[in-house]
């Protein structure tokens, strides 16, 4: 280990702003929510103070380092084997009892620690009054009051760390000394020394005036969660989420199309004035970069409008309360309500979802719930949704013809949660194994969301992931279908014998050899399998510029679309086998070729079926 | 004299002192992580849409619980005229 780099580690309960803590520090961008278990793996940066480079580790949120719980297991792991120059423990100041037991724990394991006793400020304003001196000469380590959130208190917590790494600061209690949680005869003694402990701190430094919520913390979740109000405001929100992604999406991606349009003439010009080669000019611009700014102009738009809003609500608190007011459908079906939050992560990207299963605690509740979690659209597929959407039932920007967007998308949606809760139910019945561990979960207080900040990250997040993605995937997606396209087997092109190969079955579904094609190219990153399927459709280089969805609508038409096409592309878009991504993160995360497979297997079957269900019924009644 | 009930009928809004946690090792171990320890005071603030699950109030947190869960968890109250209150149908659930 290099003598200048200290490691520091943050330990804390779930959800008490260690990630905010880490962002700050670390000026990275690691997502943060306002529930618990939004952190289930640990990452690692890196900052410099007084000229000494740190290296710190976000640890998951523990609530015992006793407990068996997998996401607690890497904590507790790290806490007990990694040589750390010094823990900070992030406390949640609001709810000090419970926090300081975990800080008691992780100090009987590991005295060469910092408490940072955060979101003080919150905590004043509902009356809770922490002598930071006090508590200190109990601990025997330093206590900061910081709260990340509004960056105050950092400088003062990065002195004392620096004491800490330099040992400088020795840590004074012989009591926690005295604890041993490492076997499992000293264990009880041990926790009822720990609870004695932390009764006294609590009683000797803590003034709380009332052991009630705030009165408007109360009434918020009143209504929230009331028989009446409860659900329609769920469906409320969802609708105006969708409501404000699609009316905004609209323009951007017509800009951006013509942006792109005319740098690509400015290319194909730079293209002639070099004297390169057709094959290549072919290659590059109309193989690589028509489909690169295919994926950036019909996929960022909606994506930069519905993500931040979602990070906003998740910001906010609300989701655990969606999960409150779901878990009895999810009970009826012998799953967890908690796998409703796996699923709303699942909205965002299905591989974060799938490995957000581990706040399940029952095998075979979180084995369903990752198995289910492609049945959410991703950001990837959303915009897909939202394109054809567009494109086939509503294309004027009106506000009826946005209202019935609206409205179809609640319709997948309400369709996605039911197939969810359906499989579900019978795969409980199939998969043997554990009963039900029950729904134990933590509803945290509402917070008001630091709007711009929010916004701002999950706006830089969302679109460096996107380009990025973009660069890697799309980039040899466009490629490999303009080769395709380009290379001919017998006098036609090689993918015009694929998607000869596939037209009988794509038929059979409702819908052709070309959208197969383009899923199963999409495998890679779904953000593909639209200009996939325009790239097909307009092989050869002789392809129309793409500039809004007026134009989309023509060419899908020309090739023989109709609404029902629209319908079962949008159904197989929801259900058909996940991206390379989430199928390996399945495979981590379960352990289990077997099971990978089912999840590959499962949606795809789904999918097939449906669009067969659909397709016998349009030719009963139509 | 005090009463004891499991935690699942306290009513709505009503306050109690846990006196015990007997769910099976790791889920007391879980109800405990989150402040339901006994000795705590714990107060019953609202119900899901459907009656299940209920959300319990402690130290200021609030957490969730379903039937199963908080009927393993027994609370204690004072007496007052808690004998009408704490039968059977209390919560006004379906």
């Amino acid at each position: 280990m290099e003598k200048n780099n200290f490691r520091v580690m943050l330990a804390g309960n779930p959800n008490v702003g260690k990630s905010t803590l880490f962002n700050l520090l670390t000026r990275k961008n690691q997502h943060t929510g306002n529930w618990t278990g939004k952190t289930v793996d640990f990452s690692t940066g890196l900052f410099t103070y007084n000229g000494r480079s740190y290296s710190l580790t976000d640890l998951p949120g523990a609530y015992s380092l006793l407990s068996f719980s997998p996401e607690e297991a890497v904590t507790r792991d790290h806490l007990l084997s990694e040589s750390s120059d010094c823990v900070i423990i992030v406390l949640d100041a609001t709810a000090v009892e419970r926090n300081l037991r975990f800080a008691l724990e992780v100090l009987s394991v590991n005295q060469n620690a910092v408490i940072c006793l955060n979101m003080t400020d919150e905590c004043e304003k509902n009356g809770i009054f922490i002598d930071s001196e006090k508590m200190s000469a109990a601990l025997g380590v330093s206590v900061v009051k910081t709260s990340a959130a509004g960056k105050k208190g950092i400088a003062l917590l990065l002195k004392e760390v620096e004491a800490v790494c330099e040992g400088n600061k020795k840590p004074e209690s012989a009591e926690l000394s005295l604890i041993d949680l490492s076997t499992a005869d000293s264990r009880s003694s041990a926790v009822s020394l720990l609870t004695q402990i932390s009764k006294r701190i609590i009683k000797d430094c803590v003034t709380i005036k009332s052991d009630r919520r705030n009165e408007s913390q109360q009434r918020l979740d009143k209504l929230l969660t009331s028989k009446s109000f409860g659900i329609p405001a769920m469906m409320l929100l969802t609708a105006l989420l969708f409501w404000i992604t699609l009316v905004g999406a609209n323009y951007p991606s017509e800009w951006l199309s013509a942006l792109f349009s005319l740098i690509k003439s400015g290319l194909n010009e730079l293209m002639s004035l070099l004297k390169a080669p057709e094959f290549l000019r072919g290659l590059l611009i109309d193989g690589v970069y028509t489909t690169l700014s295919w994926v950036v102009s019909v996929m960022l738009p909606p994506m930069a409008i519905f993500f931040p809003l979602f990070a906003l609500i998740e910001e906010s608190g609300y989701l655990p309360r969606i999960a409150f007011n779901a878990d009895s459908a999810f009970a009826k079906c012998g799953v967890n309500g908690k796998q409703c939050l796996t699923m709303m992560m699942g909205i965002g990207c299905n591989a974060c979802g799938v490995e957000g299963c581990r706040i399940i605690h029952g095998r075979k509740e979180r084995l369903i719930a990752i198995l289910t979690n492609t049945f959410m659209p991703c950001n990837g597929r959303f915009p897909i949704l939202i394109a054809l959407i567009a494109v086939f039932f509503s294309g004027g920007a009106e506000p009826k013809s946005t209202l019935l967007s609206v409205l179809i998308l609640m319709g997948i949606t309400t369709l996605c949660v039911a197939m969810t809760l359906l499989v579900s139910k019978l795969l409980s019945r199939m998969i043997g194994g554990d009963s039900s561990s029950g729904f134990i979960l933590e509803l945290p207080p509402y917070r008001k969301p630091r709007i711009i900040k929010t916004i701002v990250n999950s706006l830089r997040d969302k679109a460096l992931k996107v380009l990025g993605r973009a660069m890697l995937v799309a980039a040899p997606a466009g490629a490999v279908i303009w080769l395709t396209a380009n290379i001919s087997i017998n006098g036609s092109a090689v993918l015009d014998h694929c998607v000869g190969f596939l037209e009988p079955f794509g038929k059979a579904i409702g819908v052709d050899g070309v959208i197969l094609i383009a899923f199963i190219l999409g495998f890679p990153a779904n953000e593909t399998v639209i200009p996939a399927m325009l790239m097909a459709y307009t092989q050869s280089g002789t392809l129309t510029d793409y500039s809004g969805y007026g134009q989309l609508s023509e060419l899908f038409s020309a090739n023989g679309w109709t609404a029902l096409t629209a319908v079962c592309v949008m159904i197989i878009t929801v259900f058909h086998f996940p991206c390379s991504t989430t199928c390996l993160t399945i495979r981590k995360e379960t352990r289990s070729l077997k099971w990978t497979l089912a999840a590959f297997l499962l949606p795809t079957a789904l999918g097939i079926l449906l669009c067969a269900v659909i397709n016998c019924l349009y030719t009963i009644f139509a | 004299m005090k009463l004891r009930f499991p935690l699942w009928t306290l009513p709505l809004g009503k306050s109690g002192i846990i006196s015990s946690v007997n769910s099976e090792s790791a889920t007391a171990e879980r109800i405990r992580n989150l402040g339901l320890t006994e000795g705590a005071g714990v107060r019953a603030v609202f119900f899901a849409p459907f009656g299940d699950p209920r959300a319990y109030e402690v130290n200021r947190s609030v957490v969730a619980l379903r039937r199963k869960q908080a009927s393993e968890i027994i609370v204690e109250t004072e007496e007052e005229d808690g004998e009408k209150q704490f039968q059977g149908h209390a919560g006004g659930e379906s």
